[in-house]
C-alpha cells in the first residue's frame, strides 16, 4: 500500500477522489477514501511505535486507530464528499444521523439483543434486506447501493467494512469483513466521536 | 627754601605833614634796624613829590622770609602805638600783597597767614608746576623735568626734596602704565559694578562714560586712551549682557518647560487619579449588574454602556474591568494553554452539567492542542497545571465541592488506603465514582457515557468524567488503566492534595492494610 505517503501524494490522492466524485463513480471513490484512512493510520502507527518494531501488521481502524484520525484528513475527505453528493453522502451526513439519534433514542448497548441493531445502520441503509435478516446483520459490501438514490449517509461505507477477518468471524460474518455480521458499535461510536472532536477545531 | 621778600611800605595818611613824614620814616628804619638780623639790610627811601619838595614818605627793603614774622610784629606793633594810615606792601617772588591800613589787627590777619606757612611755601609752587606738567602728558617728559630742574633751583629747593615733591606730584600713578593699569582698574570695577547691578546696556553707557572721563581727566591720562579702554571693556560688558541674555532665555525657556513638564505630570497624575475614580465606579457598576447573573441583563448592559460613556471608560478597559469583575464573582479562568474557559463556567454556573463534561474535554483537548487526539498516557504530561487547576476550581466551585479533580483525587487516596492491589484498585475507583458497575462473570461492568448521571445527585467526583482519554464512548464509557494511572499521577502532581485532608475512611468497608 501507499504506506509512506508523502503530502503531495496526499494530495494527488485526494485529487483523484475529487475526480471520482465528480464522475459520481462513488464505489472508486470509496475504496480510495478507505485508502486514505488506513493510509493515515499506517502513518499514525510508524510515528507512534519507532521503526524498531517488528509488527508490519496491515493496518485497520481500530477505535484507537480512528480517535488518532487526522482532523485535516477526514475534514478534506468529507468535504469532497459533500460537494459532489449535494450533501448525501461524507461523514457530515453520517454524524448528524448519528448525533441526532443520540438526541432523541435512548440506546443501550449493553442489552445485547441481537435483533435490535443500533438505529443508526438502519437509517443510512447499510442492513440486510429484511427477509434476510434474522437478527441485525449488515449488508455485504457489494450490496451496498453506489449512487445518489442511496440513502442519506449510505456512503462512505468502506472504511467501516473493512475489518480483521478474525473480527469478521468473531462478529458472525464469514471474512467477508463487516458484511454479513453485526455492527461494531465501538468503531462507529469511534468515528463518530472523532468527527465531532474534529469539529471543535474549527468553532 | 629760603627766599627774599620785598618789602615796600609807605605812609599815606594825608593829615601828616611833609616833615612828620619823614620822622616816621626815619623811625620806621630804625626801628627795623633794631630786629636782630636786619642791621645789615639796606633801606631804600620812598621820596614822593608833595608840595613842590620831595618828601621822604616810605621805605623799601629786602629781608629774608625767616624774617617776616619779627618784622610783621614790629610793624604790628608801632601800628597799635601810632595808628598812622599806612600801606604795606610785601613781594614774595611773583606774589604781592598789599595791605593799607591804620589798625593793629589787620596786620594781626596778615600775621596768622604768614605764620601758618600758606602765604609762602616754595615746595607748594613746585608742586604745583610739577602736577601740571605731569598731568599734560600722564607723566614727566625729559623736558619737563628739566623745566623742573629750572624752577627748582629758582626756588631754591634742594635735589632731594625736589624729587620727592615730583613723587608727589605725579602720585599715586607716577607713570602712564600705572595710569592705564589704574583707568583699567577702575573701568573693569565700574563694570563689575554694573554687572552685580544687572542694569541695562542704556543705563549703563548714559551713567559710567562721564564718570570715567572724568578720572581720565584727574589722572591727566589722554581723553583717547581713556576712550580706547573703555570701549574695550565696553565691548566685553556687552558681550557679557548678551551671553548673560542668551542664557537667561535659555533658562527661563528651560525653567518653564521644566515647570511645564511638572505640571502636565501633576495633570497626569490627577487624570490617572480621576480615570481609576471612574474605572472604580464602573467595577461597582459591573458587581451590582454581574451580582445576579455571569452577563448582565440587557437593561443592566444598557446601565453600563451609558456609564462607560459617561466616565469615559474606554471599550477595551470596560471590556477588561467587565472580565475581571466576572472572575471575581464567579472563578478565574486562567489559561497556561491560551484556552477560553468562560463557556465553560457559563454552562456549570447554569448547572448544565452534561454540557459542561462534554465542554471540559473541548477545553482539554484543546490545551493539549494534538489535533484534538484523546489524551494518552504519554500526552497528558503536556497539560498545564493551571489549566487543571482552572478547570478544577470552576467545577468545585459549582458543584460545591461535589465535583472535580480535587474530589476524584480524594477518592482515589480513599481507594488507595483501601486496595493494595493496583488493578483492584482502579477497578474500586471507577465504581466509587459510579463510572462502571461491579465486573461480574458475563458482564465487565463498563456503562455507556451517556447513561452516565449528571446531576448533583451523582456520587462525589462522578464529574467531570475523562472522556477525554476515550476513543468511544457511547457503546461503553471505558477509560484504558495505563492512561488513568498516567491521568491520576499527573493530577496529584500538578494539584497536590493537602496532607490533612484525608476524607474519612467508609466504615462499611474493611481495610485491607490493618
Amino acid at each position: 500500500m501507499l504506506a509512506s505517503a508523502t503530502h503531495s501524494g496526499l494530495e494527488e490522492s485526494l485529487n483523484e477522489l475529487s475526480l471520482l466524485l465528480n464522475e459520481e463513480d462513488w464505489e472508486e471513490a470509496d475504496r480510495l477514501t478507505a485508502d486514505l484512512l488506513l493510509n493515515a493510520v499506517a502513518n499514525h502507527q510508524n510515528a507512534v511505535r519507532l521503526q524498531g518494531s517488528s509488527s508490519r501488521q496491515r493496518p485497520y481502524l481500530t477505535t484507537e486507530a480512528v480517535a488518532a484520525l487526522p482532523c485535516q484528513l477526514l475534514q478534506a475527505i468529507d468535504d469532497r464528499w459533500q460537494r459532489a453528493s449535494g450533501g448525501h453522502f461524507g461523514f457530515s451526513a453520517q454524524l448528524q444521523i448519528y448525533a441526532d439519534l443520540l438526541e432523541t433514542v435512548d440506546f443501550d448497548p449493553n442489552l445485547n439483543n441481537w435483533s435490535t441493531p443500533h438505529p443508526f445502520f438502519e437509517d443510512v441503509g447499510w442492513l440486510m434486506l429484511v427477509a434476510l435478516r434474522p437478527i441485525g446483520f449488515l449488508r455485504f459490501y457489494n450490496w451496498l447501493e453506489f449512487d445518489l438514490d442511496a440513502p442519506k449517509g449510505h456512503l462512505p461505507a468502506l472504511w467501516y467494512w473493512k475489518i480483521p477477518r478474525l473480527e469478521s468471524l468473531q462478529m458472525g460474518g464469514f471474512l467477508t469483513g463487516q458484511g454479513g455480521c453485526f455492527g461494531d458499535l465501538a468503531r462507529l461510536d469511534a468515528m463518530m466521536l472523532r468527527l465531532s472532536r474534529c469539529r471543535q477545531i474549527g468553532g | 627754601m629760603a627766599q627774599d621778600i620785598e618789602f615796600s611800605i609807605k605812609f599815606t595818611d594825608p593829615q601828616l605833614k611833609s616833615d612828620d613824614v619823614a620822622t616816621e620814616v626815619h623811625y620806621l628804619i630804625e626801628d627795623l634796624r633794631d630786629l636782630d638780623g636786619m642791621s645789615q639790610t639796606r633801606f631804600e627811601p620812598i621820596s614822593e613829590i608833595r608840595d613842590v619838595a620831595e618828601v621822604r614818605v616810605g621805605v623799601t627793603f629786602a629781608a629774608h622770609s625767616d624774617l617776616l614774622g619779627p618784622i610783621l610784629r614790629r610793624l604790628r606793633d608801632r601800628l597799635y602805638y601810632n595808628p598812622i594810615e599806612t600801606c604795606f606792601r610785601f613781594r614774595i617772588s611773583d606774589l604781592v600783597l598789599q595791605i593799607q591800613t591804620h589798625q593793629a589787627d589787620d596786620l594781626m590777619g596778615f600775621m596768622a597767614a604768614v605764620q601758618s606757612g600758606l602765604l609762602f611755601a616754595p615746595e607748594r609752587d613746585y608742586l604745583a608746576e610739577a602736577e601740571t606738567y605731569s598731568r599734560t602728558q600722564g607723566e614727566l617728559s625729559p623736558t619737563e623735568l628739566d623745566n623742573l630742574n629750572l624752577l627748582r633751583q629758582r626756588l631754591d629747593i634742594t635735589a632731594e626734596e625736589a624729587e620727592v615733591l615730583n613723587a608727589r606730584a605725579a602720585s599715586p600713578y607716577p607713570t602712564k602704565a600705572d595710569k592705564h593699569r589704574h583707568f583699567e582698574d577702575m573701568t573693569a570695577a565700574e563694570f563689575s559694578r554694573l554687572r552685580a547691578m544687572n542694569e541695562g546696556p542704556p543705563f549703563a553707557s548714559r551713567d559710567i562714560w562721564p564718570v570715567l572721563q572724568e578720572l581720565a581727566e584727574n589722572l591727566g591720562m589722554p581723553v583717547l586712551e581713556a576712550e580706547a579702554i573703555y570701549q574695550t571693556h565696553r565691548q566685553r560688558y556687552d558681550d557679557d549682557i548678551r551671553l548673560k541674555t542668551e542664557q537667561n532665555t535659555a533658562k527661563t525657556a528651560e525653567d518653564a518647560r521644566l515647570t511645564a513638564a511638572a505640571k502636565a505630570e501633576a495633570e497626569r497624575q490627577k487624570q490617572a487619579q480621576q480615570l481609576q475614580e471612574r474605572l472604580n465606579q464602573y467595577r461597582d457598576l459591573c458587581r451590582q449588574t454581574m451580582a445576579n447573573s455571569l452577563y448582565p441583563s440587557e437593561f443592566d448592559q444598557g446601565r453600563l454602556d451609558q456609564a462607560r460613556r459617561l466616565w469615559d471608560v474606554s471599550v477595551e478597559q470596560a471590556v477588561q474591568l467587565e472580565a475581571e469583575v466576572r472572575d471575581e464573582l464567579y472563578g478565574g479562568v486562567a489559561s497556561a494553554a491560551g484556552v477560553d474557559y468562560s463557556r465553560l463556567r457559563d454552562l456549570l454556573h447554569q448547572q448544565a452539567w452534561h454540557e459542561a463534561d462534554m465542554e471540559t474535554e473541548v477545553v482539554i483537548l484543546k490545551a493539549l492542542n494534538l489535533d484534538m487526539q484523546p489524551v494518552t498516557a504519554t500526552t497528558v504530561e503536556h497539560l498545564p497545571a493551571v489549566d487543571l487547576a482552572t478547570i478544577d476550581a470552576l467545577w468545585t466551585r459549582y458543584s460545591k465541592g461535589r465535583f472535580g479533580f480535587k474530589a476524584q483525587q480524594q477518592v482515589y487516596r480513599a481507594q488507595q488506603q483501601i486496595q493494595a492491589d493496583d488493578r483492584q484498585r482502579w477497578v474500586a475507583f471507577e465504581q466509587a465514582l459510579g463510572w462502571r458497575e461491579a465486573p461480574s462473570l458475563f458482564s465487565r461492568g463498563y456503562k455507556p457515557y451517556h447513561v452516565l448521571n449528571f446531576s448533583l445527585e451523582a456520587t462525589p467526583g462522578h464529574l467531570p468524567t475523562w472522556r477525554w482519554c476515550c476513543p468511544s464512548l457511547s457503546d461503553r464509557y471505558k477509560i484504558n488503566l495505563e492512561v488513568m494511572a498516567a491521568v491520576m499521577q499527573h493530577l496529584n502532581d500538578g494539584m497536590p492534595l493537602e496532607a490533612v485532608a484525608v476524607p474519612a475512611l467508609d466504615t462499611a468497608l474493611p481495610t485491607q492494610l490493618a
